[in-house]
């Protein structure tokens, strides 16, 4: 499937900026599933630096610096990603896993391979995410001892879209997974953050991914221009197949409706614009998403 | 918040080391004949530091510690000998009368250290051990072989971890103990692979430029490191300033037993800095986080022994991807920053995003290779003590080395294996938190009672990747604490290490610190122990270098005039207006209680209302007067603005700031007089003459600052901004001062008259002109007029004038320029005053007088304004895009 996908985010300022320097992860990555045709990333006011890196997690970053005084500063990333159905693919958390969970956490633990290893960085504690408790005792009731790792994952997934309430009123960035387990409510990055928490706190490894999904409108509406949003889900580690994508929002593996942007340990690792700037008091942000079928 | 996490909280304990049963025993043996004057029979240095070594109670033998001065026979050893000749040479009167000379010179120099969570914290004066530790050439060339190593395998550990990890894809390292280590920065991962980099510098670059590391001895003498310093090791420039002071009370010891000079390392320290600098003229700053932080009197004073520019996060920006410091006359590229930040607050942008100490985009530019950091952002992670326990495998899998110096026997406690260990063992180890975390203390497990271990052990189990456990040390002790009657102290020194081209070169020499008391479980400065110096003995006599050279002269020089930060030109101004106000204020008063006292007759209640009210004008109260408060009560209530003492005590923090600006004469000028005020005497609000001497006093302290100022500072933009703040000051001031003795006609005018030239300090000048006669408009064209008296308004406006001409224009920001117009306006109407028609009086009110004073200032505080936007308003407040945390929720799903 081709996905066109325009993200827009307009800020401005009551007093005029000086010099600010910000910190982007906007552009889709390249992975098996999906690949970059075509991205442009167009800020006004032009920048004065402009540079490209990886980082630690993979994730394609942009930082840019605009030293002259400005009232406003708008970015739009514009993509086009061709996404491949993933279970025709190898190797990328399709296929059927044997492993139950309990296994899957001896593994992590004892570190047997690289890859589990590295899967550690994923299964403790991170800056929005803190292991807890209540939150292992709350995925019991999808992780019963000896069940597969993969099934009660899903399971896990899709009582939290059945359970909880979207509602983007209840929480702020930054909830914690705790509260908005008491609450019963929140949006897709509290509910990421919630499963995160839930299957770490068992010792299970899971990333957050950080991207977008393809939204239908009701049957017979017109599709709203800018009404899309950028999304987050998660991607949970299961030694004998991979990573595998799942969106608790919707209950869903993530496919080819899903647009991949960053993955990391919480939204902190990921956070589509960070900066900093001088001057430019009394702020506000406005963040247009539009992501449609390409010719 | 930012502090270094330098205090040296070590495994260790002194309270097992203390005492000596062996030598209890024994008697204490004569050394070979020849070295006669070393005495051990209870008499001088080395007989009375035996006999009290001896007295101390004792524990198992095999903890007893290594001596340093005796060895296991009881015998003196063999390097100690010269120096202990020459001490008892010397005779205890003659060494307590250069002690007390020592003392006064950490006093005077104002070296502290700062104490967090101690209402007296900032500032604490240095602690001193005047004994210093001989250490032989021979043994130290162990000790750097191994701690050259040890650098070397520091580096490449963090060359590993920030790039390709082989510590964890061949499981050398527990990936917990990299993953859920605050000290590993993400942002700081370097990136390898050539087809992913944008213009970037080189992705090996070095992390490590200096490196320190404690070391202690066991009791069978060996050395083992117990932590290392990587991130912005601290204690270099406290060593310096030990050796200097050491140096000058003990010459001919410091000469005859051949010390090893430190100059040479600095000097290393100096080019690892510069090396990979293109260009002949490297500027390098030393970025400080200010004042507030433990160790920055070091700061300032490395910076001025190194002859860098010191700087706070505010005094630099980032532009166009390269580093430059905010001055007087514009941006100056930065090539090189020695920093003593903290890692995760030097860069908002990428790093702590809440750091106000940092620069944002600071590790883009190094990234591109724009400017050096020494240590580089990250290099903390090597000083993570849960480290220790890994290093004798990575030392061989990176090096293909066996690791030459051990460190302090430690466990992770995130390992499964070393957990079971450490919970078998807890009541002898000592417990401390896995990842460096700043100023936390070590749990000595053997002084807990069975409940606390209980509650420790819960702790352990529930998040055992938080700590380690180590292996009690005995430290060696040394004789310490005095040079007349030494006592055994354990004993911990840091060493220190610059790159060199191809490995690490060593300091000869170190900080080392001792035990606060003999049974101290904790040697730490943060703890209330001392430092002394260390000498490392050579075997021949050491090239002579004049202290002169080795303590004051910046091996090069390479700063220019101009590029005086912009904050510390904001700093000196203010400097120069409080020094002011608080001389002004003390001489108002002084003209009041001088008055009020006068047992002469003379009627002066005319002139005391007066004097009253121009004091009370200045001084910011809440109410008028507040009952049973005097005059002088308040002006020395520090909580005050416009008291004498609040005056100082800014003038005195602000001096803080310009450590590396001001004069040692010049910080000693204002130390004095800010402790004239503290404690404040009691009783001096009983008798006018203890109040009149202290205001004496302080006159002289104050003015003696203005002379320093004449005298001493170089005729540069940072004196031209202190005057400016010492000369708008004064005017406003004396301007204030006429105004409300003179805008109406008082009863009695002579005394008011005369009252005003006494405060005004002019006195003496109108009465050689003028006899005695007091008449308003001679009084009035000495104060205001008269540009000859160096205290009259004309005079300061005058000067003023001169230094607007003079400031640095920049061309290119027209901002940046102060107008002299209105400078020179006020000056011209002060020129050509008619005095008799301005001091003209209509119904006892002396209106034209009152409206030229009113004009004057406003003016002056118009041009002080106008100073302060062209100059300080470059250091903006930076703040974080807030919109950008707002997650999908906010997009509108």
């Amino acid at each position: 499937m081709r996905l066109s996908i325009r993200h827009q985010t307009t800020f401005t300022y009551e007093e005029p900026t000086v010099l600010c320097r910000n910190l982007l992860r906007l552009r889709p990555r390249e992975l098996p599933f999906q690949h970059v045709e075509t991205y442009e990333l167009h800020v006004d006011p032009e920048p004065t630096t402009w540079s490209e890196r990886l980082d630690a997690f993979g994730n394609p970053t942009t930082q840019l610096a605009i030293e002259e005084a400005h009232g406003s500063l708008e970015l739009i990333s514009e993509a086009t990603v061709l996404t491949t159905p993933r279970g025709a693919m190898p190797g990328v958390g399709t296929g059927h896993s044997r492993m139950t969970w309990e296994e899957a956490v001896d593994r992590i633990r004892a570190g047997v391979d690289e890859s589990h290893r590295r899967a550690v960085e994923f299964s403790i504690d991170s800056p929005q995410v803190q292991r807890a408790n209540d939150l292992a005792a709350f995925a019991r009731t999808e992780f019963q001892s000896g069940r597969g790792l993969l099934e009660a994952g899903e399971a896990l997934s899709t009582r939290i879209r059945d359970r909880f309430t979207f509602d983007p009123t209840a929480t702020q960035v930054g909830t914690p997974p705790l509260d908005v387990l008491a609450r019963g409510r929140g949006v897709c990055q509290d509910f990421a953050h919630l499963y995160l928490g839930a299957v770490r706190s068992l010792g299970l490894a899971a990333r957050y991914v950080s991207g977008y999904i393809l939204t239908h409108p009701p049957p017979g509406m017109p599709k709203l221009i800018g009404a899309d949003a950028s999304h987050a889900w998660v991607s949970l580690f299961v030694p004998d197949v991979g990573w595998v994508d799942l969106d608790p929002t919707n209950a869903v593996r993530a496919d080819e409706e899903h647009v991949v942007v960053a993955y990391g340990r919480d939204y902190e690792d990921v956070a589509p614009v960070r900066g900093i700037m001088q001057g430019g008091a009394g702020q506000t942000m406005r963040v247009a998403v539009d992501v449609d079928v390409a010719p | 918040m930012d502090g270094l996490p330098d205090n040296i909280d070590g495994a260790t304990d002194a309270n097992a080391s203390s005492g000596m049963a062996q030598s209890q025993q024994k008697a204490p043996q004569f050394p070979d004949a020849g070295v006669g004057s070393a005495d051990l029979s209870g008499h001088g240095f080395a007989g009375g530091y035996e006999a009290r070594r001896s007295r101390f109670e004792h524990v198992p033998p095999e903890t007893v510690a290594f001596d340093e001065l005796i060895d296991a026979d009881g015998a003196l050893r063999q390097h100690w000998l010269a120096f202990v000749s020459m001490v008892d040479d010397l005779g205890p009167d003659e060494l307590d009368r250069r002690l007390e000379q020592a003392r006064r010179l950490v006093h005077d120099n104002g070296v502290t250290h700062n104490i967090y969570g101690d209402p007296h914290g900032l500032d604490r004066p240095w602690s001193l051990d005047f004994v210093p530790l001989l250490i032989p050439q021979t043994t130290w060339q162990t000790v750097e072989s191994g701690l050259r190593q040890r650098a070397r395998l520091l580096e490449a550990i963090l060359q590993d971890l920030y790039g390709p990890q082989r510590l964890i894809r061949e499981d050398l390292l527990p990936p917990t103990l990299l993953y859920s280590n605050p000290a590993y920065l993400r942002p700081c991962a370097r990136d390898l692979d050539p087809e992913d980099s944008y213009d970037a510098g080189d992705p090996t670059a070095r992390f490590l430029y200096l490196y320190a590391a404690d070391i202690g001895r066991t009791p069978d003498g060996q050395y083992t490191v117990i932590a290392d310093r990587t991130q912005a090791p601290s204690g270099a420039g406290y060593t310096l300033e030990n050796r200097i002071v050491l140096s000058r009370t003990l010459p001919g010891p410091f000469v005859d037993c051949h010390v090893i000079r430190l100059a040479s390392f600095f000097q290393q320290l100096r080019n690892s800095l510069v090396r990979g600098v293109k260009g002949d003229q490297p500027r390098v700053v030393l970025l400080s986080p200010g004042p507030y932080n433990e160790t920055y009197f070091e700061h300032a004073y490395l910076a001025r022994y190194l002859g860098y520019t010191l700087a706070e996060g505010g005094d630099l920006t980032v532009r166009n991807d390269r580093v430059y410091l905010k001055t007087l006359g514009g941006l100056q590229p930065v090539d090189v920053i020695l920093r003593r930040v903290d890692d995760d607050f030097s860069d908002p942008v990428e790093l702590r995003g809440d750091s106000f100490l940092g620069v944002p985009g600071l590790l883009e530019a190094s990234r591109r290779g724009h400017v050096i950091i020494a240590n580089a952002i990250g290099a903390g992670l090597a000083q993570t003590p849960a480290l220790l326990a890994y290093l004798p495998r990575i030392c061989r899998a990176l090096l293909a080395e066996d690791l030459q110096m051990p460190s302090v026997p430690t466990w992770w406690c995130g390992d499964p294996v070393s957990l079971s260990e450490v919970i078998s063992r807890l009541p002898e180890l000592v417990i401390k938190p896995a990842f460096a975390s700043r100023h936390s203390d070590p749990t000595f497990c053997r002084l807990l009672s069975r409940d606390q271990l209980n509650e420790l052990r819960g702790r352990i189990l529930a998040r055992p990747q938080d700590y380690v456990a180590q292996q009690h040390l005995s430290l060696s002790t040394a004789p310490s604490a005095s040079i007349t009657e030494p006592e055994p102290r354990a004993v911990l020194t840091r060493c220190f290490l610059a790159a060199t081209q191809d490995g690490y070169a060593m300091m000869p020499g170190g900080l080392t610190r001792t035990g606060p008391s003999v049974s101290s479980a904790v040697v730490s400065l943060q703890h209330g122990g001392a430092s002394k110096d260390t000498w490392i003995l050579g075997d021949k006599p050491v090239e002579h270098r004049t202290l002169l050279t080795e303590s004051t002269g910046p091996i090069r020089l390479y700063r220019g005039g101009g590029e005086l930060p912009s904050r510390v030109a904001d700093n000196l101004f203010w400097l120069g207006r409080y020094v002011e106000r608080a001389e002004a204020m003390t001489r108002l008063l002084r003209a009041t209680l001088f008055r009020e006292h006068d047992q002469s007759g003379v009627d002066a209640n005319s002139a005391i209302r007066a004097l009253h009210e121009s004091a009370l004008d200045r001084l910011s109260l809440e109410q008028p007067l507040r009952r049973g408060g005097s005059l002088i009560e308040l002006s020395l209530n520090p909580t005050i603005a416009g008291s004498i003492a609040h005056s100082i005590s800014r003038s005195y923090d602000l001096a803080r700031t310009l450590r590396d600006r001001v004069s040692i004469d010049t910080w000693r000028v204002l130390q004095t007089a800010f402790e004239e005020l503290e404690p404040l005497d009691p009783t001096l609000t009983e008798s006018s003459e203890p109040q009149i001497a202290l205001l004496n006093n302080l006159v002289m302290h104050l003015s003696a600052f203005g002379g320093l100022a004449i005298d001493s500072m170089t005729r540069g933009q940072g004196w031209r901004f202190l005057d400016l703040g010492r000369r708008i000051e004064r005017a406003q001031q004396t301007t204030s001062l006429v105004k409300i003795l003179l805008s109406s006609e008082r009863d009695n005018e002579a005394s008011v008259l005369e009252a005003l030239l006494d405060a005004a300090d002019s006195a003496i000048t109108y009465r050689r002109r003028y006899l005695t006669t007091l008449h308003p408009a001679a009084v009035c064209d000495l104060i205001l007029a008269d540009e000859s008296n160096p205290r009259s308004i004309a005079y300061q406006i005058a000067c003023i004038e001169q230094h607007i001409v003079e400031l640095p224009q920049d061309a290119t920001h027209p901002s940046r320029r102060v107008d002299r117009l209105l400078n020179t306006r006020l000056l011209t109407t002060l020129r050509l005053l008619n005095m008799e028609a301005e001091v003209a009086v209509v119904d006892r009110k002396r209106p034209r007088l009152s409206g030229l004073l009113g004009d004057v200032e406003v003016d002056l505080r118009t041009v002080s304004d106008r100073i302060g936007q062209a100059y300080f308003a470059m250091a903006m407040v930076s703040r974080q895009l807030t919109g950008v945390h707002l997650g999908p929720n906010e997009d509108g799903e």
